[in-house]
């Protein structure tokens, strides 16, 4: 299948075409700094199990085990979140030069539409063409960058996936402990059910954005959700 | 595109392209002004906006190469004056372009990459040289704009005066120069009226014009107004109350 890199279609180069990837760039870019948002709430949650671990004296051991587990679980996701968030900034600061680029270029073509003639003719031609150089280097770039946009995503869905068992893990201790204890470890359980929900949501919204933005630069993910 | 010379004296031509008749409805129509030296170099005044780039670059290669504009003049920041700046730049990237030196900041919005081009004028104006001719920056700060300027060419004896004398006039009216002074006040009045905001700023410009004896003035949306014409304009202008309309 032909892709942009190899494609001379002009509608690739349009005004239309490069409006909707601008638009569809912010939106993961948006979308990638509410992940990461959420990804600092897990790092609240991480530390709050680590006090806790500290505090709770009749399991401290095993729970402290747990609590090591969201911590490296944290730092982990975090690590990819920052990746995530730097590509979706670099990918939206690339989608605005785009949408400046076509819109000088359309002026550009609609000049020379107005029968220009010789040197000066051949000047604006000139410029652009440089201005389409331009925009298939810049539409290159993007598409890489949302190529390993799409692969931090799914390496946080690997990742995700993860902090349910050990929210299982403060469940079976719970059992074990004071009641206390007990009620601090559900407790815990659940913040971390209710992080992985709505981390999860987001996370499914940016993966099927990525997804549908490179099938608009006719890049398509084998098996990937529509 | 209309074009139309205007003066062509002194080795310096001038030249008006305006009442653009395939432009959206929703522009409002302007006049570009250019100034041709016999050595080939050319500034443009006011550029225009990027809506009717294509129309002015199309009309203005007609009559001089591109590559010979060695400058643009903003006689302030509206983007009707100069919002398709980076589209000429991408074509003249070593053109001057000369403004009020309150604007660069703000003017640097429509292409920052372009700032190195730019010339500030200070606020008592300049003199500058296209070819071996001298043109002069006249202070208009107020008129409309607080850092405003006209541009006056000595020897043709052309004031370009941006907004001052600007008239909104209908589609059919054609004609770029003011044939019925008194029938063309209509079409300035409620302008003036509004856009420019001081009694005082507006009779300073004036005692300042007066002097020149200007053979024309060129306002930057209108028609020109050329020998008697230039002394009614002043007249109407002096005795009218501006900064009025609300």
């Amino acid at each position: 299948m032909a892709t942009l890199l190899t494609s001379k279609k002009s509608e690739y180069m349009s005004l239309d075409y490069l409006t909707k990837i601008y638009a569809r760039a912010i939106s993961i870019q948006l979308s990638a700094e509410r992940l990461m948002n959420r990804s600092i709430q897990l790092g609240r949650l991480a530390i709050n199990t680590e006090v806790v671990a500290v505090k709770a004296a009749t399991v401290g051991l095993t729970f402290s085990v747990i609590a090591k587990e969201v911590s490296a679980l944290a730092r982990t996701i975090t690590t990819e979140m920052e990746l995530l968030e730097a590509s979706g900034k670099l990918l939206a600061s690339n989608a605005v030069a785009c949408a400046a680029r076509a819109r000088l270029g359309e002026k550009y073509r609609e000049a020379l539409a107005l029968n220009m003639t010789g040197s000066n003719a051949a000047l604006v031609q000139g410029i652009l063409n440089e201005n389409q150089q331009y925009l298939q280097k810049v539409l290159t770039d993007m598409s890489q960058q949302l190529k390993s946009t799409l692969v931090n995503a799914q390496n946080l869905v690997r990742l995700t996936v993860h902090i349910p068992v050990v929210a299982s893990m403060f469940r079976i201790e719970s059992a074990r402990g004071s009641k206390s204890d007990a009620l601090l470890f559900r407790g815990m359980s659940n913040d971390l059910v209710a992080f992985t929900t709505s981390f999860s949501i987001d996370l499914e919204h940016l993966l099927v954005l990525a997804v549908k933005t490179l099938d608009m630069f006719g890049i398509r993910q084998p098996g990937a959700a529509r | 595109m209309k074009v139309q010379k205007i003066a062509d004296n002194g080795g310096l031509s001038w030249y008006v392209f305006g009442r653009d008749t395939s432009k959206s409805e929703h522009v409002i129509d302007t006049n570009e002004y250019l100034v041709v030296h016999s050595s080939g170099d050319a500034l443009l005044m006011d550029p225009g906006g990027t809506e009717i780039f294509p129309q002015v670059v199309a009309a203005l290669s007609e009559v001089v190469q591109i590559t010979d504009i060695k400058a643009f003049f903003a006689s302030h920041q509206d983007p009707d004056i100069m919002s398709s700046l980076p589209l000429w730049l991408g074509l003249c990237p070593k053109a001057k372009v000369y403004m009020s030196w309150i604007w660069s900041g703000f003017i640097a919005h429509f292409g920052h990459e372009y700032v190195g081009n730019f010339i500030t004028v200070p606020d008592e104006g300049i003199s500058f040289q296209l070819g071996n001719s001298h043109l002069q920056l006249i202070p208009a700060h107020y008129c409309h704009s607080s850092g405003n300027f006209s541009l006056f060419d000595p020897v043709n004896r052309v004031l370009f005066s941006g907004d001052i004398g600007a008239a909104l006039l209908p589609p059919e009216h054609t004609n770029m120069m003011v044939t019925d002074f008194q029938d063309h006040t209509r079409y300035m009045e409620s302008f003036h009226r509004r856009w420019m905001p001081s009694n005082r700023a507006k009779n300073a410009w004036i005692r300042r014009v007066r002097p020149l004896k200007c053979q024309y003035i060129c306002p930057q949306h209108g028609a020109i107004f050329e020998g008697e014409n230039v002394d009614r304009f002043l007249d109407w202008f002096e005795k009218l109350d501006v900064g009025s309309a609300v």
